[in-house]
This record gives structure tokens, C-alpha cells and sequence, in this order.
């Protein structure tokens, strides 16, 4: 099967939700579709997994939501990154680039010839 | 959002309503652009759903995650282990109870060569003839020894005090293998045939009495007015079934014919129960013993004479803790189902720690749950059993390793279930079972509690003949052997004593507190003695001088019975519904009658008004206390002072040897409802109301999941509850059915109350889920 999209796994999507965030408040859709622009839609997440993320981070106190008003004129919840987000999200970054230094350092690995 | 920590009913509605209007604006959004992008509006919305997912699983997901504040995780988390620690708890008492008392010897060295000897209807005594023949013949046994309990006066030291006295037969502890804590036990010069006044002190006495005092040993105490010197202080466990504060030597007299005692034996290493039934026939054969075959004389088990009267019990309970786990389980596994976003999503955690988490929850459950289980285990000996205890031996391995593997089943579980994703058969068949069971155990509960609280909190019967207010009574008992003219002359001492008190107005003496007694046993009288003779069923009392006066009794005709001077002019006073059962529309007065102490004729002079309140027309014949002079009496005492400590002093002052127990009020008397009772039935109040909230919530619950599943447009749920409700109802029914038949402490079944109860359970329910349903339809 080809693989057309890469699954997110669920940290790093928590990761790239914090990230985005820092751009400013956004809604939902704002934040699902600054993600797939910004990855030139190589990160193709589907929509509605994200708003699962976005409460659980709520309620862990890493955003915090307010309404406010849409694009299109309707209600809309706009979420902002708190200072405790921040801080997650920097040790995220520093976790995840020691990850992508190894996981780079393995695949860089080329076969002795004897 | 991660505001609050607790999500009220109201708050979750609020919050589905803001993940609804959330997401659909998502999809508008997404349509939109996709119509920017130059699609029809029918396809641009299909294709904002198909990017969207399962939006009925994401809106699920999204109420979920409010769970995730560390609050709520821990209070989740303490709660789970909480529960499964009152599960285990029940289950592993339980186990502890079936394991100890049906399962093991008793705690006794060599227990399962103990027997015990009994002849009669219940083949408990023996006559002491009967013992000493087997005694001396019998090759069967290491050692046959007898037994017999009676209660003795200690004095000195404070106020005279009633004891229970074991008195024993030579080599009574070796059967047992009991060693005293101090001193020694009795020798064999010192029992039997010419006992010796010596004394062996329980650990209790010794502690309350004498402080543990080490020189206790050699000192000389009066017991019924005797000195008798302590030789030794016995460990609790020589108790055995029932509280005995001293031991004294037997005297056996197998010359007798009216001696009974209790015997129990070791039987020889190898010996069979089998073996010692034939040679107590063969022995009976050859001693040509009187009526053997009538008294059915035989050997049973030690175990069997402590195990079966309370093996229905422990097996209920059991069934009770295995219930609870059930209930337990089906809680905690129901709020660990799969809650990981999207349903089928990547999970939170990782395997290994959903593993670690459930192994916690479950350890830390398991360990609280035995600790509960090892403090509750001696509580539930002492409340249930009175002193059993002591005879069972504790059964600690074979629990742990029970609970130890509950646990891992547990953990196992917990794992599981976290896997059961939404609308799983196995997450609607939890709650059903859960509802059931719950509502079974409420509705046995309510029942209990109902029917427990009519006794204890209704004001009692109103007993018009009766004047409550500063009456006082209290047991007073006089060394025992003493002959019948002295104890009536230091009973009347006594009386003229207390008489004399400030503020007393009266006082008497009587046999029983007639409106206490839960079981009046009733006994034949013979009617019209030398006329029209016939047999007639009444309640035997005594009465001493100012009965009526005392209690504020209404004499109804005639006067109170006067003590007889000789046989031919004894006397007695009939209650009003004797008068009016056995003499229908005559008088009653100058009628005789015989209560059967040995063919002595009675003069009916006087007849009282109904006390008893139990049974409203229950008979009573009452005659004078002097007639008699029995060595244990009930004092009533009436006025307005403290009867205790004032009379009880005074009492105590005039005749040191009598032992008079604290006094208390007829009114506290007559509350079935003590402080200790009300306690209890506070407790059982408060968990049958909380099972009762427990159904009521599960139903909310559901209908709140329904709501969320179907964003408000739920079928009705009802239906369901009823049936669950239903059958819930029809097995605690049944269990109480069950559990009164087994049970005599529980009372006999009241159906009004079962009925009511089933009822009200049913209507409180059905309705709760009628409210849900039109909330979840609204």
C-alpha cells in the first residue's frame, strides 16, 4: 500500500500544536491547516485527531482557550500557549533533536567493506 | 477549561455543547474552502467530513480528554485503588474466615484428636457417673477430662463483682496444651475428688482486677465469700468459646445421679473417631448403662462443636465478599475502558507503562485491601462470634497468596479493558451486571436497615401500665450455696437499705424486666385445682414487696401475693390477660392454681394491669420473690436520683459480698436502639443510600454517554434500566429471603418491609431514569 501520509505519532503532534501556537492564538481548522501548509502537506493529519490533543493539553494547563469571533463571522475557540506549554515545548524540541541527531547518525551508517 | 477539577452533571453538558459547536465550525471552515477551491457544497462537505474522521468517536474523545487533569487522574487513581482495596478487603476476611474456621484444625496442639462427649436431646452434658466409667475404662483417650461453667461473686478490691467460672476436671489444659502465663495449673490433688479452694485468673481479670500485679501469685481472694488462693493467670486463648474470668477445680461426684458435666477428651495418636464410637458401644454393652439408647450418648469432633453453628455465616459472607469484589471489578474496569483518543488511535502510554499502571493500582489495592482485611479479621471475630477467635487458627499464607493472585488477575483486567474500545458488548454487559448487583445489595440493605430501624429508633410501645420516668433496675446476685432463709434475709436487707437512700421512693425485686424480654417462654398452669382442673400456657415472674408500687403498676383487684407462710397458703397475682383468658367474664380473684412447683396450690388475691409489651396479651402469673429466694434478682429501684453510683455505694456499704451491677434506666432499656446499635445501623444506613446513589449515578452516566455519542439525539435508555432495575430488585429479594432464614440475628422476614422497600427501590429508579431519558431526549 503506498504510504501517502505520515501518521503522526501522539507526542509529536502535541509537539507541532505547541510549535504552531507560538505563531499567536488560533482556532482548531487555523491550527490543523498551518501545520499541513507549513509541511507542504508531507504531515497530513486527520483533522478531528487534533481536537482530542488540543483538550487534553487543556486540561494539563499547557493551553488555555477563549472564544472569540471566526473568518466566517461564527463563534470560535482560540487557543494560546501558556507559559507552562512553553516550557513543555522546548524540552520537546531538545528531546526530539537528540532523537533525530541519533536516529540520522544510524541511518548515516554505511557498510564496511572488508 | 482545566479550571475546576470536578465535572458536575451541568458542567459536562455545558462542555458537549462547546465540542460540538467547535468541531461542526471546523467542518463549515473546511467546506468552505474546499467550495473556494471550486467543489459543489454537497461534495465540499463530504470531503470536510471524510478529512474530519469519525466525529461521533472524536467527540467522545474530546470529553474524555477533560479527564486528564492531574486532579481528576489522581482522585481517579486513589479511588480505584480505594475500591479494589475494599473489594480485596471483603474477599480476602472472607477467604481468612472459610480458611480458619472450616478449613483448618483449631488452633489447639493436636486438634484433630479432640472430641468432645455429650449424651441427650443435644448431646452436650454427660452425667458424671457416665464420664468417671468412661474415664477409667476407656483405652481410647490420652486423656477425658470434664467441665461444667457457672457464674460466683469475686470480692474485695471495689465493688462485688459477678464472674464467669469454668470449673474444670484434672488435666483439662493438657488437652488443649495450654500453658498458663504465670504460675502453674491446677495438680490432680488439688482437683476432683476433694478440690482444693485455689484459682486460676484469666489474663483479663488479672489486668482489670489487679493491675498485673507479678505478685498476684500465693494472695488469697474471696470468691461467694471464700478465700481461694491464686495459683496461676491463663492466656486469652484458654477461653475458648465463651468469656470465663476464673477457673476453679470440679468437683466430680460420680455418686450423683444429678451431676452433669461437659466432657472433652484427646483421643490416643492413631485412634479413629470410628474406633471410640465402638468402644463406647462395647462399653455400654457391658456396664448395662441405664436408658443409654434414649440418651444417645456419642463422640463428635471438637471442631465440629465450634465450626457448624456459625458455617452458614462464614459462607455467606464469603458469598458478601465475593459479591463486593464483583462489584468492585465491574466499577474499576468500567472506568479504565479505552479511552485513548479516536478510540483506535496510538494509546498515551506505552504498553509498559499502561502495564506498571495497572500492576500499582492493583498492588497498592491488594496490600490496602489485606491490611483492611488483618484489622477487620479479630473485629469481625469479636462482633460476629463473640469469642471464637481464639479458637481458630489464623490462615495467613494461603489468604495472601488468594489476594496475590486477585490482583494479578486484576492488573490482567485492567490491561484489558483498556483495549475495550466504545460500544464494545463487554462495556453494556459491565454496566448491566453492575446495576443489577447493586441494586440486589441495596435493596438487602434497605431491608436490614429498615427493618432494624423500626426497633431502634421508633419510640417504644406505650406501655400505659407502666410509669417510666425514674425507674431504674439493676442484677443482684448473692453467693452461691448459701441456704434459702439467709438469702432472703440479705436480700431483704439489702432492700431496706436502699430504701433508706435519699430520694428513693421504692424499690423492689423481680426475676425478669418483663418488657425486655425479647422471648417469653411460657409454661403450663393448671386452672381451677380441685374443680374444673384444666391446663392453661403462661409466663411465670416473680414479684417481691411494693412490685406494683415500684413500677407504677395499676393494681387492677385485690392486692400484691404475700410470701406464704406455709404450703397451704401461698399465693399469686395474675396479669389482666390472664383474668380475661383463663376466667372469660368472671372474677378471677380466690381462683387456685397450680404452676407446677411440685403440685403446691396457689390463691389468685390480686390481679395487675398487661406489662409485657412484646406480645400485648401475653399471660402472666406472678408470685411473691420470698417464695423462692432466689441468689439473682432484678432490683428495681424509682426516684428521682443518680441509682448509680448513689444506691449501688449503699448497696454495696450494707452487704459487701452481693454483687449488684450498675444500674440503668427502664427507659434505655426499652430502646431496642443502645448507642452501639444506632452506630452500626448508621453505617449500614449510610452504605445502603450510597448503593442506592450508586444505581442512580450508573444510570445518569449512561444517559450522559449517550448524549455524548449521539450529540443529544439518544434513544430512549429506559428500557434497559428497568430490566437491570428489575431483576436487581428480584435478587435482593431473594437474598434476603435467603439471609433471614439463614441468619436469626436478622430477625424474622417482615414482608411489609421487604415489599415496601422492593417497591420504593423500583420507583426511586425507574423513575431516575425516566428524568435521564427525557433529559437525554430533550
Amino acid at each position: 500500500m503506498p504510504r501517502k501520509r505520515t501518521d503522526l505519532l501522539q507526542g509529536t503532534l502535541d509537539m507541532l500544536i505547541l510549535k504552531v501556537l507560538t505563531l499567536g492564538p488560533m482556532h482548531g481548522y487555523a491550527i490543523a491547516r498551518r501545520i499541513q501548509q507549513t509541511t507542504d502537506d508531507v504531515l497530513k493529519i486527520e483533522e478531528g485527531s487534533l481536537y482530542p490533543a488540543l483538550y487534553r493539553m487543556a486540561a494539563r494547563g499547557l493551553i488555555e482557550a477563549d472564544w472569540g469571533i471566526s473568518e466566517n463571522n461564527r463563534r470560535a475557540k482560540f487557543y494560546n500557549l501558556t507559559r507552562k506549554g512553553n516550557a513543555r515545548l522546548k524540552e520537546d524540541i531538545a528531546l526530539w533533536e537528540r532523537f533525530s541527531l541519533a536516529a540520522g547518525q544510524v541511518l548515516a551508517l554505511q557498510p564496511e567493506r572488508s | 477549561m482545566g479550571g475546576s477539577p470536578w465535572l458536575t452533571p451541568r458542567r459536562r453538558r455545558a462542555l458537549a455543547q462547546e465540542v460540538e459547536e467547535e468541531l461542526q465550525l471546523h467542518l463549515a471552515l473546511r467546506a468552505a474552502e474546499n467550495e473556494r477551491d471550486g467543489m459543489e457544497a454537497v461534495d465540499a462537505l463530504a470531503d470536510a467530513h471524510d478529512r474530519f474522521g469519525d466525529i461521533d468517536a472524536i467527540r467522545e474523545a474530546c470529553l474524555d480528554a477533560e479527564d486528564d487533569h492531574p486532579l481528576r487522574l489522581a482522585s481517579r487513581a486513589a479511588l480505584r485503588v480505594g475500591m479494589l482495596a475494599v473489594g480485596f478487603g471483603a474477599i480476602a476476611l472472607a477467604f481468612a474466615l472459610v480458611q480458619s474456621v472450616l478449613l483448618q484444625p483449631l488452633r489447639f496442639q493436636d486438634a484433630d484428636r479432640l472430641v468432645r462427649f455429650g449424651e441427650g436431646w443435644d448431646d452436650a452434658r454427660i452425667q458424671a457417673s457416665t464420664f468417671a466409667e468412661w474415664r477409667d475404662r476407656s483405652t481410647s483417650f490420652e486423656i477425658l477430662t470434664a467441665l461444667d461453667a457457672t457464674e460466683i461473686i469475686l470480692t474485695g478490691n471495689g465493688f462485688p463483682l459477678p464472674i464467669q467460672t469454668m470449673r474444670i476436671g484434672d488435666g483439662f489444659f493438657d488437652v488443649f496444651g495450654i500453658a498458663p502465663i504465670l504460675g502453674r495449673t491446677f495438680t490432680a490433688e488439688e482437683v476432683e475428688a476433694a478440690p482444693q479452694p485455689v484459682v486460676l485468673l484469666s489474663e483479663a481479670l488479672w489486668e482489670t482486677r489487679y493491675r498485673r500485679s507479678p505478685t498476684i501469685l500465693g494472695r488469697s481472694i474471696p470468691l461467694d465469700g471464700e478465700p481461694h488462693t491464686v495459683v496461676g493467670v491463663m492466656p486469652g486463648q484458654a477461653q475458648l468459646s465463651h468469656r470465663v474470668d476464673v477457673w476453679t477445680p470440679l468437683l466430680l461426684d460420680p455418686a450423683s445421679s444429678r451431676q452433669q458435666v461437659y466432657a472433652v477428651g484427646q483421643m490416643r495418636s492413631g485412634v479413629l473417631l470410628q474406633d471410640v464410637r465402638e468402644e463406647m458401644a462395647a462399653l455400654t454393652d457391658a456396664l448395662a448403662i441405664p436408658d443409654a439408647a434414649a440418651r444417645r450418648a456419642g463422640f463428635h469432633p471438637l471442631h465440629d462443636l465450634y465450626a457448624t453453628p456459625i458455617r452458614s455465616t462464614v459462607l455467606l459472607l464469603l458469598v458478601v465478599g465475593g459479591l463486593m469484589l464483583v462489584l468492585v471489578w465491574a466499577s474499576v474496569v468500567r472506568g479504565t475502558f479505552d479511552r485513548s483518543p479516536l478510540g483506535r488511535a496510538q494509546p498515551v502510554a506505552s504498553s509498559r507503562q499502561v502495564w506498571n499502571e495497572a500492576f500499582a493500582v492493583a498492588g497498592s489495592g491488594a496490600v490496602l485491601g489485606g491490611l483492611l482485611a488483618a484489622g477487620a479479621h479479630r473485629l469481625t471475630y469479636d462482633v460476629m462470634f463473640e469469642r471464637w477467635g481464639s479458637l481458630f487458627a489464623p490462615s495467613g499464607g494461603a489468604v495472601i497468596a488468594a489476594v496475590a493472585g486477585l490482583a494479578l488477575a486484576t492488573a490482567v483486567g485492567l490491561v484489558m479493558a483498556q483495549r475495550i474500545t466504545a460500544g464494545h458488548a463487554l462495556r453494556r454487559w459491565s454496566e448491566r451486571v453492575l446495576t443489577v448487583a447493586i441494586t440486589a445489595a441495596t435493596v438487602v440493605l434497605l431491608v436490614v436497615v429498615v427493618q432494624q430501624h423500626r426497633a431502634a429508633w421508633s419510640e417504644p410501645v406505650p406501655v400505659p401500665s407502666l410509669e417510666e420516668r425514674d425507674l431504674f433496675l439493676s442484677v443482684v446476685t448473692l453467693p452461691g450455696g448459701l441456704p434459702e432463709e439467709t438469702v432472703q434475709e440479705r436480700m431483704e436487707g439489702l432492700l431496706h437499705q436502699v430504701r433508706a437512700v435519699p430520694g428513693v421512693a421504692s424499690a423492689s425485686l423481680g426475676w425478669t424486666f418483663p418488657i425486655a424480654v425479647e422471648r417469653i417462654v411460657a409454661q403450663p398452669v393448671v386452672l381451677d385445682v380441685g374443680a374444673s382442673e384444666r391446663s392453661f400456657a403462661a409466663t411465670i415472674d416473680l414479684m417481691g414487696e411494693t412490685y406494683t408500687e415500684t413500677l407504677g403498676l395499676t393494681l387492677l383487684e385485690g392486692r400484691e401475693a404475700r410470701e406464704g407462710a406455709d404450703a397451704s397458703t401461698l399465693e399469686a397475682v395474675v396479669s389482666a390477660a390472664f383474668a380475661a383468658q383463663a376466667w372469660p367474664g368472671q372474677s378471677a380473684l380466690g381462683r387456685r392454681i397450680d404452676i407446677g412447683d411440685d403440685g403446691l396450690v396457689r390463691t389468685v388475691v390480686g390481679v395487675v394491669d398487661d406489662l409485657y409489651d412484646i406480645e400485648a396479651d401475653v399471660p402472666v402469673v406472678s408470685v411473691p420473690y420470698g417464695d423462692f429466694a432466689l441468689p439473682r434478682a432484678v432490683l428495681f429501684v424509682r426516684g428521682a436520683i443518680a441509682a448509680d453510683p448513689v444506691v449501688r455505694r449503699t448497696a454495696f456499704a450494707a452487704d459487701p459480698d452481693v454483687a449488684v451491677q450498675p444500674f440503668v434506666a427502664v427507659a434505655d432499656v426499652r430502646m431496642a436502639g443502645n448507642p452501639a446499635t444506632r452506630t452500626r445501623l448508621i453505617l449500614l444506613s449510610v452504605l445502603a443510600l450510597l448503593g442506592l446513589a450508586t444505581v442512580m449515578l450508573t444510570i445518569l452516566q449512561r444517559g450522559l454517554d449517550q448524549m455524548r455519542r449521539r450529540g443529544g439525539d439518544a434513544p430512549a435508555v429506559g428500557r434497559l434500566e428497568w430490566a437491570d432495575v428489575g431483576m436487581g430488585i428480584v435478587l435482593g429479594v431473594g437474598a434476603v429471603v435467603v439471609a433471614t432464614h439463614e441468619l436469626v440475628w436478622l430477625g424474622d422476614l417482615d414482608r411489609a418491609t421487604v415489599g415496601a422497600v422492593a417497591l420504593g427501590t423500583g420507583l426511586v429508579l425507574t423513575a431516575t431514569s425516566w428524568l435521564v431519558n427525557r433529559q437525554v431526549v430533550e
